[in-house]
């Protein structure tokens, strides 16, 4: 549990700092235009994900990310893996002894 | 093996199937482009957010009602269900930004589902605390379940009720009102592909904190049996 807790903890820091930039560049822009950025009707962006370039060759960068978003995982399954493994191990030597 | 460690341990199969589709299957968005490719990390882990909230929710009613404690151990799954629940829905929040970052220009604007997902942190984050304060007392258990059902009873109010009442910058649902999904088949099964594997991830972590606790639980049990 400790690991998890570190997690949030990290991933909270990260946030905060995160959070009041872009909450100030809001209340900066507001300030500057008048404009309401989170409610404005005339602002609002319709989103409709249907297919764009059937045979698009994708690019370089899209392969990287994929790279960066394996190795991610692969670090997680390894660290999961590891754990399961040990957690096996124990419960069978607590089933041996009972 | 047993079936649900084969179904569970199938994740570490599943998961990069659903990476390779997501980048290089599935079909770009009309507006968004490439971009839009972090739907497919978004959106499961938002669902599995809400998940495993509902999920220790439920848990915390069976602890509450199980007067007989015929089920031992529950508030404990409830915990780890949260705990790993926070995680996911500060990677929910992570994505969120660099999605809204690309689309909107900002990472963070404080539109309605944003700082709904904020409140819902701090809820969870409280209840963190809460059980970390109650450490070693009777009703730590009792507490922490009565609190982990308050805080599920606010989740639709949050997630569903929030968005729709205020103007949103945050596109609509994938399965929108009118029943309608826009979506392109391909990106249809990559989405589902993808919700099933971080459905998969969820399950499987919540399932080896369960276990561990289980072992400890066992460990202390015979170590007072001895002493």
């Amino acid at each position: 549990m400790r690991i998890i807790k570190t997690i949030i903890v990290a991933m909270s820091i990260c946030l905060i700092p995160m959070m009041m930039s872009t909450g100030l560049h809001f209340f900066m822009a507001r300030a500057q235009t008048g404009a309401v950025v989170s409610s404005g009707e005339n602002l609002k962006i319709t989103v409709t994900p249907v297919r764009k370039d059937e045979g698009a060759v994708p690019s370089a960068v899209l392969y990287r990310v994929l790279g960066v978003v394996l190795i991610i995982w692969a670090g997680l399954a390894a660290y999961l893996f590891i754990i399961d493994r040990r957690v096996a191990r124990i419960e069978k030597e607590i089933h041996l002894t009972e | 093996m047993k079936l649900k460690h084969i179904i569970l341990r199938s994740v570490y199969i599943i998961m990069p199937a659903a990476i390779v589709m997501a980048f290089l299957w599935a079909p770009p968005a009309e507006i968004l482009g490439e971009a839009s490719r972090i739907m497919y990390f978004h959106v499961p882990l938002a669902w599995v957010s809400v998940l495993a909230f509902v999920v220790s929710g439920v848990l915390s009613i069976t602890h509450l009602a199980d007067r007989n404690r015929r089920f031992t151990g529950l508030d404990e799954w409830a915990y780890h269900s949260a705990s790993t629940g926070m995680v996911f829905t500060i990677l929910t929040v992570i994505t969120g930004s660099i999605w809204a970052k690309i689309s909107w220009g900002v990472y963070w604007n404080w539109d309605p589902r944003e700082t709904s997902i904020v409140i819902i942190l701090l809820i969870y984050i409280a209840y963190l605390s809460l059980r970390s304060a109650l450490a070693h007392t009777e009703n730590r258990g009792r507490i922490g379940s009565a609190y982990l059902i308050l805080a599920m009873i606010t989740l639709p109010f949050f997630i569903f009720l929030v968005p729709r009442i205020y103007d949103s910058l945050h596109p609509d649902p994938i399965i929108n009102f009118d029943r309608t999904i826009y979506l392109d088949g391909r990106m249809r099964v990559t989405l589902g592909v993808a919700i099933l594997a971080f459905t998969l991830l969820y399950s499987y972590i919540v399932n080896i904190l369960n276990r561990i606790a289980i072992l400890n639980n066992t460990v202390e049990d015979t170590f007072h049996e001895d002493h």
